[in-house]
């Protein structure tokens, strides 16, 4: 049996309603069949008002044995440090969060917002957003660099807008089976089992990708959306196209450009005019390039793409 | 004793999406005045600020988590009115497409998840129908709560089907959307949702045929439903309803008695073009304003919508039209009960002065013949709240 509280600061409830789509295992299924007893939850808990402050007060003290803590949303610190802005059970969340953290044998940061700040801390920041353990790509945080929970391990980071309920579940059902120690996390402190692979990984549109045959426009029934549209698929650690969204597609396969949105720059640009679903590019070659592939293998790359390139792909793939 | 006013502040209430804490005011046992403060500011409105236009198709969704495709789909036709962008049918098409399918998602998930667990609350234990409701809501482990809400994320495959995945999707776009479903994603959807009617709907919530409950009219049609047959009786819906008025949730709730709705679902073959005067004679959901003192409704005109200022901690002047906002947030937010207590702004009306907007709204105002013949609508939940007088917590959460 593993307790889990999960709160939310600067949140859209977006994770949550991803969690609860998740199947095999579903939501219902971690209490049932996985031991996890759920202590609250803010969109299915049972109490309200003082009831939910003596929960929170009972894993403060340890008279609850606080497992796992999963947050979902940003660290809200305005205004000027107070964290007034966000209040939560009496006093600024932010107050909550460090003691909970504190108290907790692991900590689960769950989706962009929680990660590195999300949406939220898109320029200007007006709530002074960061995530638990970074901003944006800065190690550190709400916790800082250094904080380790409990059990030895840094905030377990789940990003994503939102995360896929599979990515949770896995981890909460590894983590309450005493597995944490067996996961890899990478240098963002994500689990390696999904975010070691590309968003690219297993999409539909590989093959185009090989032949550099563009989506020159939305809605178009070939092409790989890499090159006009702003897709962040080959730059993006993500198991998107290997374990599906709603267990059918996924946003590349759906003629939506990758966001990339695991990552700590999402939005990328800072949603500046002109970047929004437009590949960046400087004399006709992508400003972002696929990971680990420099300028001139690019350029070498797609000549010969292009040479090779066989009649087919430049006719409808995905037809009626 | 009895006259005095007992103040209970609650926080956080629950189950609400967002962080919410409620002040009231109980007198007799009753609760006499209420303050509700929402208690977190992200702002939005400031980050969209001299970014790309189509920053809001990125960012708008993720206001909400559960219903980002209501966002999304006036981000879209906010874009497409402003530049004058013309938008053909099957896209017109698949945006609905998306809003019904996040809609049903939220029936059985705000139904078992947020609402009907209150049910299982042992304050209640005294009710004849305590037993089997604890034995189908509880949570997580009552049958019907876990049947819901695992059930709840099929209609959803849907818009993952035309968007990519649900929440959070950016699929629709000035002109159109990014998709171009296939056979496949046709036939998928269309078996979702009879899966979803077989499986939820009319064995679970409802004990018969869509059809045979959309012969329902008036609350008198509804209460000789519950009485037909024990299916009826029985079912989610009817023991829903049941116990609620043995409970007492037809004695509470008592609310403004104003309603709005700006209406939606544009129609595949009337909005093409887009334009904000043609927007009410093209929704299929129609909009409208019901005053239920007067039992009248008119259509809602834009230009009377007033967003009131005065209890949020903005320093922005009372009350004015949503296009005149300028979202300045005041850094030093106490709550000050006499003045300025929540982030959140209350809507109203020109004329008419605040109103309630939400689902048991919209179903009032689909009551009216206010509505163009081919408009929708339904007239139960009208007769319903009219016959139950103001108790409205029982028919809202009908709704």
């Amino acid at each position: 049996m593993a307790n889990l509280l999960w709160l939310q600061g600067g949140a859209c409830s977006g994770n949550t309603m991803s969690f609860l789509n998740a199947e095999e295992p579903s939501a219902c299924d971690l209490v049932t069949d996985f031991g996890i007893n759920i202590l609250w939850q803010p969109s299915l808990g049972m109490e309200l008002g003082d009831d939910v402050k003596k929960i929170l007060e009972n894993c403060v003290s340890g008279e609850t044995k606080l497992d796992i803590f999963v947050f979902e949303g940003s660290v809200v610190n305005a205004p000027n440090g107070t964290g007034e802005w966000n209040r939560f059970a009496g006093r600024p969340m932010k107050e909550w969060v460090k003691e909970l953290c504190d108290s907790a044998d692991i900590v689960v940061a769950l989706g962009d917002c929680a990660t590195w700040g999300g949406i939220p801390a898109t320029a200007p920041n007006p709530s002074e957003s960061v995530g638990l353990q970074f901003l944006k790509r800065a190690n550190g945080g709400f916790l800082g660099a250094d904080f380790v929970a409990k059990s030895g391990l840094p905030v377990i980071n789940i990003p994503g807008c939102p995360a896929h309920p599979d990515w949770v579940t896995q981890i909460l059902v590894a983590v309450a089976t005493g597995n944490a120690g067996s996961l890899k996390l990478d240098e963002f402190q994500r689990p390696k089992t999904f975010f070691q692979s590309f968003t690219q990984t297993g999409c539909t549109r590989n093959m185009h990708f090989a032949y550099k045959v563009s989506t020159t426009e939305f809605g178009q029934r070939k092409g790989c959306l890499f090159y006009d549209l702003g897709c962040r698929g080959p730059m993006t650690h993500s198991p998107c196209n290997r374990i599906l969204w709603n267990r059918v597609s996924s946003k590349t396969r759906a003629g939506m450009p990758c966001l990339g949105c695991t990552e700590p720059e999402f939005p990328f640009f800072d949603l500046a005019p002109g970047t929004v679903f437009k590949t960046q590019t400087v004399m006709g070659v992508p400003k972002d390039l696929p990971s680990g592939v420099d300028k001139k293998g690019y350029i070498k790359l797609t000549g010969a793409a292009k040479a090779a390139m066989p009649a087919w792909a430049e006719e409808d793939i995905f037809v009626i | 004793m009895s006259e005095q006013v007992q103040t209970l502040d609650i926080s956080p209430v629950g189950r609400v999406e967002g962080d919410l804490d409620v002040r009231v005011d109980i007198k007799d046992g009753v609760v006499v005045d209420a303050w509700t403060s929402a208690e977190l500011f992200r702002g939005f409105e400031l980050i969209l600020k001299d970014k790309d236009p189509q920053a809001g198709l990125v960012v708008t969704p993720r206001a909400c988590g559960i219903c980002g495709a209501s966002h999304l789909t006036c981000a879209a036709w906010a874009l497409d009115t402003a530049w004058g962008t013309e938008v053909p049918r099957n896209a017109i098409i698949a945006r609905n497409l998306g809003q019904l399918a996040e809609s049903l998602q939220s029936l059985p998930r705000h139904h078992y998840g947020l609402f009907m667990i209150d049910m299982v609350n042992k304050n209640y234990k005294n009710s004849p129908f305590y037993e089997e409701a604890v034995k189908r809501w509880a949570p997580f482990t009552g049958t019907n709560y876990e049947a819901g809400v695992t059930i709840s994320g099929r209609p959803v495959e849907i818009y993952a089907m035309l968007g990519g995945q649900w929440p959070h999707s950016s699929f629709m776009v000035p002109g159109g959307v990014m998709c171009s479903p296939t056979l496949t994603d046709i036939t998928r959807s269309w078996s979702i949702l009879e899966h979803f009617k077989k499986n939820w709907i009319e064995n679970i919530w409802l004990g018969c045929t869509i059809e045979r409950y959309e012969e329902i009219k008036t609350y008198d049609d509804f209460m000789a439903w519950l009485d037909e047959s024990p299916k009826h009786a029985n079912s989610d819906l009817g023991m829903m309803w049941r116990m609620g008025i043995d409970i007492g949730l037809d004695k509470f709730g008592k609310g403004l008695d104003k309603f709005v709705s700006w209406g939606y679902l544009p129609h595949e073959d009337k909005y093409n073009k887009p334009t904000i005067e043609g927007r009410n004679s093209a929704v299929i959901m129609p909009s409208g304003v019901y005053d239920g003192a007067t039992d009248t409704h008119k259509v809602m005109d834009q230009s009377f919508t007033r967003e009131d200022i005065t209890r949020s901690w903005y320093d922005e002047p009372g009350t004015v039209h949503p296009f005149d906002r300028a979202t300045n947030p005041i850094s030093k937010n106490d709550r000050d009960f006499e003045g300025k207590y929540t982030w959140s702004t209350a809507v109203a009306h020109a004329e008419n002065g605040h109103l309630e907007a939400g689902p048991l709204a919209r179903e009032l105002i689909y009551g009216g013949n206010h509505m163009e013949d081919w408009q929708h609508k339904d007239t139960l939940v009208y007769d319903m709240y009219k016959k139950n007088g103001w108790s409205q917590c029982s028919t809202s959460s009908f709704c």
